[in-house]
């Protein structure tokens, strides 16, 4: 590959400044809900050590929004100069979702925000509660728009394309909205958002427990993180199952890469736990495969099988040919747009117009492609299998880990046995870049499997970049990945710092628990 | 002591101040980004006209007949 291939340079600015933005996003959505939740407490108990974990957890949570808000704008930039195709042609559908999100649920969310941090001595105890769930449900509504644009390029519909304009325009907003592979993504997404605040709580509260500093204060974050992360893990599994069994009806070429199923196998598929694909040899070797499982998980049946690659390349290349009629059609209605025929030919095949255009993203005029250009075009739809296979079962097996290590820490903390399992509170410490890479990976899984597409069966995304030189997105990346670095050391000593400075430091007040509380009345008495 | 006047105050004033410099370096750094790469001068600007020569156009010279028959 060129290095100064404008499509894979573009793609990589891209993917790099997604995943960077989303260091911060899942932080932002588990805290802002531990956050409410916490202040709850306060609301009900009156105890104010509750308010000062509010105010404590905030103070992190307050570094974490600075940091990362205004690092996603930089996807929009990208899409005026290095995606200009690709916004103009989906731009009409994918816009909206965008701009409801900046008009609405960021300004919802930002203005909340600055409530929270001024508002403790300006608001009533209510008051002051009630912006702190506008926080959370203003960052998480912000997830769905995001998620709705996300999972309309993974599944488009509510939209057709207008040759006059030469663009996709939307026939229905209602389908783009409530599109399930957005709905079942936006729900697996915030629930890996609480999973991240979770073990965040729980990470820090465990360093605390472990120097025997701020222990009540810890003891109760750590009780929180734990039951609500316990809750959310559980969520993300359930929610990721659904999330599953769409891809099997709607990308199919994904899952079967996912698994690395390279042919069709009886139903019900089995699971591969492990193995090594080998995309040369088409096989996975050292494969340990548990029966019947994906079969199971995929396709909720013991009777219906998943197609393997092979199978899928094979339906590529029919839709190649069918898209191609489209194409064809298309040339014939710019010539005559009153071409009642070449009409009916293109409302026939223009759901394969994309696999038409798979060909002239390989630089194969459509029209003159021979059979051997099919079937190379075919052959690209698959993604790349080892990146899938290993990223999902990273991403599995961290969230099974989750799920054991919180219920683990809900029975100790309702126990009360901190002490004992101080190994596990080692444990929990070690653990907190965990969640970051699973939904890291969870993030490559969903966009690596997308590809060649830009737009899933739509648009190839070699057809989306514009021509731009390879040079000019290389310096815009050396500059992204110039200011990220320097924003993620940042980022890092300033949470670094609060966080061994501690809440008492930070808040600058003795923290006292309501046990410590009743000891000192009783002397006084 | 520390004698730095910035440090000797309070965390969260510290805290405050330190967020501040940072939203400001990030506006800054967007900011020069923005117009050195991203800019009116750099945006792409596409026309049905672009999209069609792009992505729907065949070789003219050839002749082209309808795939498969």
């Amino acid at each position: 590959m060129d290095s100064l291939d404008p499509v894979f340079l573009s793609r990589l600015q891209f993917g790099l400044t997604a995943l960077y933005h989303f260091l911060f996003v899942p932080l932002t959505l588990g805290l802002s809900f531990i956050l409410a939740i916490m202040e709850s407490v306060y609301v009900m108990t009156g105890r104010e050590i509750w308010r000062d974990m509010t105010r404590f957890w905030g103070k992190l949570f307050g570094i974490n929004f600075a940091m990362g808000v205004a690092t996603g704008i930089t996807m929009e930039f990208q899409f005026g100069t290095n995606w200009a195709y690709y916004s103009h042609y989906v731009g009409d559908i994918f816009g909206v979702p965008l701009a409801i999100e900046g008009l609405m649920a960021f300004f919802l969310e930002s203005t909340f925000v600055g409530l929270f941090f001024f508002g403790w001595n300006r608001l009533s105890r209510i008051q002051h509660l009630g912006v702190t769930w506008l926080v959370a449900l203003g960052s998480n509504l912000s997830a769905l728009w995001i998620l709705v644009a996300n999972g309309w390029m993974q599944n488009p519909v509510g939209a057709a394309f207008n040759y006059q304009t030469m663009r996709m325009e939307v026939t229905s907003m209602y389908d783009v909205i409530f599109n399930p592979v957005a709905q079942a993504k936006f729900v697996h997404t915030v629930s890996a958002g609480y999973v991240v605040g979770s073990v965040f709580v729980l990470a820090i509260s465990a360093y605390y427990l472990l120097q025997g500093r701020h222990v009540a204060f810890a003891k109760r974050s750590l009780a929180v993180a734990a039951s609500f992360g316990l809750a959310a893990s559980l969520s993300v599994v359930v929610l990721g199952d659904e999330s599953g069994y769409l891809t099997t009806q709607n990308q199919k070429m994904k899952l079967a890469a996912i698994e690395a199923e390279w042919q069709t196998v009886p139903a019900p598929a089995s699971f591969t736990v492990f193995g090594i694909p080998d995309s040369a040899a088409k096989e996975t070797h050292y494969a340990l495969r548990v029966p019947g499982v994906l079969g199971l998980i995929a396709t909720r049946s013991l009777d219906t099988s998943i197609p393997g690659i092979d199978d899928l390349v094979k339906q590529s290349n029919g839709r190649i040919r069918e898209g191609r009629l489209a194409y064809y059609a298309l040339q014939e209605l710019k010539a005559n747009p009153g071409d009642a025929a070449a009409k009916a030919v293109f409302e026939a095949h223009k759901d394969d117009l994309g696999y038409g255009l798979l060909l002239k993203s390989t630089g194969v005029d459509p029209l003159r492609a021979t059979d051997a250009d099919i079937s190379a075009a075919a052959e690209r739809t698959v993604p790349r299998v080892a990146t899938l296979f290993w990223s999902f079962r990273v991403m599995v097996g961290l969230g099974l880990l989750f799920i054991c290590m919180f219920a683990f820490a809900f029975w100790m903390s309702a126990t009360q046995r901190f002490e004992r399992y101080r190994w596990f509170l080692r444990l929990c410490f070690y653990a907190l870049p965990l969640p970051w890479i699973s939904t890291e990976l969870g993030w490559i899984v969903a966009e690596t499997g997308r590809q060649p597409w830009v737009i899933e069966g739509v648009l190839p995304t070699a057809l989306g970049v514009s021509s731009v030189s390879g040079a000019q997105v290389l310096g815009s990346l050396l500059g992204f990945a110039l200011f990220y670095s320097t924003l993620a050391v940042v980022d890092v000593f300033l949470m670094r710092r609060y966080i061994r400075l501690g809440p008492e430091e930070v808040l600058a007040k003795k923290i006292v628990s309501p046990e410590e509380r009743r000891a000192l009345r009783a002397q006084g008495a | 002591m520390d004698a730095n006047p910035a440090s000797a105050r309070r965390p969260e004033h510290r805290l405050r101040y330190e967020i501040a410099v940072v939203l400001l370096f990030k506006l800054a750094a967007i900011t020069l980004l923005w117009y050195l790469f991203f800019g009116p001068a750099h945006t792409v600007v596409v026309t049905p006209a672009k999209v069609d020569a792009r992505l729907f156009s065949s070789i003219p010279s050839q002749p082209a007949s309808r795939p498969g028959s």
